[in-house]
């Protein structure tokens, strides 16, 4: 407690400096005083007694300066003088501001942009009114012990009786295509969805009306509201929509309304229809997967509306009749109770928990810097030593430091906010594109004032290492030492620390280096997995065939019957050459399933393909026989698989009529039943190297009757080009008068794909590391052959007069830099070349000598950038005058 | 450099319980006053200068042990006089006790047998 209230005393005397220095001025005047008075009552003159009080007293200043030291935190109150200076110091050192800047930036930028995006998607502050309030309510089944959201009966109930949720409401998904009166089709994100989501959240409708709770009316009405990015890309802004019909799910609906962009309710749909209520009776576990979703009434706590679901939910179940099926609801805040709620908490740990690697990269370009700093600090040794001889503390002086390193980590804070907002951009793009969808419509690009305050936390974490580090060391033990040779040349140390941050900067330099290697590779080989086929792209067109409701229950003889009927329709347009369907896109870069013959376990990359497939590639079978219709159909045990299945599996023996069966990687569940391999067919690649991994094992799509599948339609060489849009019409056509319960959707063509903007961003990401990394790694080397020369600048000058060779004095300077360079790119090379061979391993080449390949390289090209680094202040070092050199302190 | 044969250097952390115990027993001091009496007290000088008695006053009075007031010396000088306050006597009887221990284990093992 005591120290808790001198904390505070101190911290109130920062803000009343003028009166605690009057205060000690007049208490020390009138001790002199009392000294003198005893003096002259002694016989002393007053002339001789006022001189013999300051000596009795002793040091009046030096009193006065410990008081200060006790009384506040004195290396606060120089901070704005402090700044000043170091705000000089970044001017009077541009070379190491520049770098340093550049090192924390990416480090903070990194850190920041993290951490908005993770508070962004999963804590957001929804900012319009009532928003803090909105509530989702997620259950689980207890004696399944796993979520359940089938719970529409109990929404009902829920509805008529919970008070402490208004305006509760439910949604499920729905999907397909909407079409419209032209025949236009095309995918988009909706929802059946009460009428009150729309008093949730307050957005004025830019044309029409919203839903209202009379849509919901069984009897009411089909109407449909639509997003601003639907009616852009699908109705080219036309005002006059209002009012226009189109077809979603086999059924007609009358539009009614435009929401704007910012509205996506419950997530980020662009299409509402309501969720109708027929009133029949319902039990629990019916219908679709809903999420729940209500705001709390002003005043009312999670808790106290938890409280009284758990009432009205215990009463539900009691009432039921039949088996019990016991639920457990939770009222959750609305964005965490959409995303997996019961492992939520766990969740979110693990995504903060994240953030402590960026804190790792932001200690590693601080210590960094540090060296940096260090290595100018032994430039401004004379200048600290004769602040410690005039009384500065130790403190002072490590403060001065640190404060001087704030200016520069808020420059670089600053830059950094910069770079989080491009990267805000880059995350909503990459979102876009790898989903397919809008971000969640509480996602603002805008910077949260707790990334700005957690970007100030980091500023003084970087400043504690960049200034205090350097700060500390430079006022160590030696500093008596120091004091006591004062003019007799540098003491200062590049100890061990430096040597190891040094070393490790060097070794870290060319792991990530070579890292960059592997991953550009990676990419490249998927990249090339997709150019390197067999058929040509621009003829074909694939879409999605899904069932059309997640509650699928139709049995597999239906959906191959469903899929057969699809591929009669298509295989009458004059457009279409051929029609097949596939579980994956040939040329898509996919992990490979274990599979176990003769012994040996190997992956391979699986297709369950429909029948014509082969055909409609273009693949000659080159031994044995296809699958029948019937082996389609059923999922027989029967297996047809490609050249470079035989060559690296088999070692290029016959292979039909060997058998062969799915394993688990880990060998922990039994093994599949066997599988006969009844025919070979030619690769669907044309890579010039292929490895374990080009081999590909076809099964029958009745193996995996339900779920998705791309279908691929090739066309008639007559209609090939342009977009293949009359193929891409047909499809349109045969798709919107899809049977019942299947959906076909988001067609696209085969040359469609790649990685686009995110990966020419990921490339530019790792551009930057990569380039701070090593002109962090320069900067380093850099400052120790500087730091080097400031300490033997005498040395040198001596060992020139008495007529030393130039080569000997670099050999002497280099030795020790060369050793560290050396040591950093050994240790790093040992990972990197490990990194680089198993990439290149995987893409079929010999991973030892490409490994040792890229590894030699990159330690070349490092150490070449380390002895150019070098250079610079060598030839100065050269340039030394004898005379010169003497006369430096 | 050696100091004086005859000056004691105070141990850390001594000076808060010695200032405790002067203003205790001789009641409110200032900063001069308290220095001339330790040194008549002691048999021997302290070296006690004031760039460490001053920090210490600061920090006893920002613990709340002592508080400071101006006031008149008997010679009609203003100076300004400490006293120790309530939390200041619980905190010298809670140090003396400390000390007294300490002071116990030392002796025992200075004066005691010591294994060959």
């Amino acid at each position: 407690m005591p120290s808790l209230r001198r904390f505070l005393r101190r911290l109130i005397t920062l803000f009343r400096l003028n009166r605690a220095e009057a205060e000690l001025s007049r208490e020390i005047c009138a001790h002199l005083q009392l000294i003198e008075d005893e003096h002259v009552a002694r016989g002393m003159s007053r002339e001789d007694a006022r001189y013999a009080a300051k000596r009795d007293f002793g040091g009046v200043e030096l009193a006065k300066e410990h008081q200060r030291d006790a009384r506040s935190f004195r290396w606060l109150a120089g901070w704005p003088m402090d700044m000043k200076l170091g705000a000089r110091m970044l001017v009077r050192s541009p070379g190491l501001t520049v770098i340093a800047v550049s090192a924390l930036a990416v480090a903070f930028a990194a850190g920041a942009t993290y951490l908005e995006f993770i508070n962004g998607m999963v804590r957001p502050t929804l900012l319009f009114p009532g928003g803090n309030r909105l509530v989702g309510i997620v259950s689980r089944d207890i004696e399944r012990n796993q979520p359940e959201p089938r719970v529409l009966r109990d929404f009902r109930k829920w509805r008529e009786e919970l008070r402490l949720i208004e305006h509760l409401g439910a949604a499920h998904d729905i999907g397909g295509d909407l079409t419209t009166d032209d025949g236009g089709a095309g995918p988009f994100d909706g929802v059946r969805i009460s009428a009150s989501a729309f008093r949730l959240v307050p957005a004025s409708p830019l044309l029409g009306r919203p839903l209202v709770d009379a849509d919901e009316a069984p009897t009411a009405a089909p109407v449909a509201v639509i997003g601003e990015a639907l009616w852009q890309s699908r109705f080219s802004n036309d005002p006059q929509i209002i009012g226009r019909t189109v077809t979603i799910e086999d059924a007609r609906y009358t539009l009614v309304g435009v929401m704007p962009g910012a509205f996506g309710f419950p997530r980020n749909q662009n299409l509402w229809l309501p969720l109708q209520n027929s009133g029949a009776p319902m039990t629990r576990g019916e219908g679709p997967a809903v999420v729940i979703f209500g705001r709390l009434i002003a005043g009312a706590s999670i808790e106290a509306a938890q409280a009284e679901l758990s009432v009205v939910s215990s009463r539900i179940s009691a009432a039921d009749e039949g088996p019990k099926q016991p639920l457990r609801p939770e009222v959750k805040a609305y964005v965490p109770s959409l995303i997996d709620a019961f492992s939520f908490d766990n969740q979110i740990l693990a995504l903060y928990a994240l953030n402590l690697l960026f804190l790792a990269l932001l200690a590693l370009c601080a210590a960094n810097v540090a060296t940096l700093v260090f290595g100018r600090t032994v430039t401004r040794e004379a200048e600290i030593t004769v602040r410690t001889a005039l009384g500065a503390s130790r403190g002072r002086i490590v403060s001065q430091l640190v404060a001087e390193a704030v200016v520069l980590a808020s420059i670089a804070a600053a830059v950094a906010l910069f770079a989080t907002k491009a990267g805000l951009h880059w995350v909503r793009i990459a979102w876009v594109q790898g989903n397919g969808s809008a971000m969640p419509f509480w996602w603002d690009d805008h910077i949260d004032v707790a990334t700005l305050f957690y970007l100030a936390v980091l500023v003084l974490l970087a400043a504690l290492i960049v200034g205090g580090i350097p700060g500390l060391k430079a006022t160590g033990p030696e500093m008596q030492t120091r004091l006591k040779y004062a003019g007799a040349g540098s003491t200062m140390r590049f100890g061990k620390v430096w040597t190891s941050i040094i070393v490790t900067q060097v070794a870290v330099t060319v792991v990530f280096l070579l890292g960059v290697v592997a991953l550009t590779w990676s990419i490249r080989t998927i990249a090339q997995t997709f150019e390197d086929v067999a058929f040509n792209r621009a003829d074909y067109v694939a879409a999605t065939v899904a069932p059309a409701t997640e509650t699928n229950t139709e049995d597999a003889a239906t959906t191959f019957r469903r899929r057969q009927d699809l591929i009669r329709r298509l295989q009458d347009s004059p457009t279409v050459a051929n029609v097949t369907y596939t579980t994956r896109l040939p040329g898509a870069d996919q992990e490979g399933t274990y599979f176990e013959l003769e012994g040996a376990r190997n992956p391979v990359r699986v297709a369950h393909v429909g029948p014509g497939f082969f055909a409609t590639f273009d693949r000659k079978l080159i031994a044995g026989r296809q699958f029948t219709l019937s082996e389609l159909e059923t999922g027989a045990a029967v297996a047809v698989v490609d050249e470079s299945f035989v060559r690296f599996m088999i070692g290029g023996r016959p292979a039909v009529g060997r058998q062969l069966r799915q394993v688990d990687s880990g060998g922990n569940e039994a093994p599949g039943p066997l599988i006969e391999i009844i025919g070979v067919t030619a690769d669907m690649s044309t890579a010039e190297r292929k490895s374990i991994k080009d081999g590909h094992l076809y099964r029958p799509i009745g193996a995996r009757p339900t779920g998705p599948a791309f279908l691929i339609v090739h066309a008639q060489p007559g209609t090939r080009g342009a977009g293949l849009g009359p193929v891409v019409e047909a499809v349109r056509e045969v798709a919107a008068s899809a049977p019942a319960g299947m959906r076909v959707s988001g067609l696209f063509t085969l040359d469609a794909g790649g990685g686009g903007d995110v990966i020419e961003y990921v490339f530019a990401a790792l551009g930057v590391v990569g380039a701070v990394a090593l002109l962090l790694s320069t900067a380093g080397i850099y400052a120790l052959i500087s730091f080097t020369l400031a300490r033997r600048t005498r040395e040198i000058g001596i060992r020139t007069a008495l007529g030393a060779s130039p080569r000997r004095i670099v050999t002497r300077i280099l030795s020790r830099a060369m050793w560290q360079i050396g040591l950093g790119i050994l240790l790093g090379a040992a990972p990197g070349f490990l990194i680089v061979g198993s990439v290149a391993k995987e893409a079929g080449f010999n991973g030892y000598a490409y490994g040792l390949m890229a590894a030699g390289a990159i330690a070349g090209f490092v150490l070449i950038v380390a002895v150019v680094s070098c250079s610079l202040p060598l030839r100065r070092a050269l340039r030394i005058q004898p005379t010169e050199a003497l006369r430096h302190p | 450099m050696p100091s004086k044969p005859d000056s004691v250097e105070l141990l850390q952390g001594t000076l808060d319980l010695i200032v405790l115990r002067a203003l205790d027993t001789m009641g409110p001091l200032h900063a001069y006053a308290l220095t001339t009496r330790l040194a008549q007290v002691s048999d021997h000088p302290l070296s006690l200068n004031q760039g460490t008695l001053y920090p210490a006053m600061v920090r006893l009075e920002h613990k709340g042990w002592i508080k400071g007031a101006w006031g008149t010396t008997e010679s009609h000088r203003e100076a300004k006089f400490y006293a120790i306050t309530k939390a200041g006597k619980g905190e010298l009887a809670r140090q003396i006790q400390k000390w007294r221990r300490l002071v116990g284990l030392v002796d025992k093992l200075l004066l005691g047998d010591l294994p060959n």
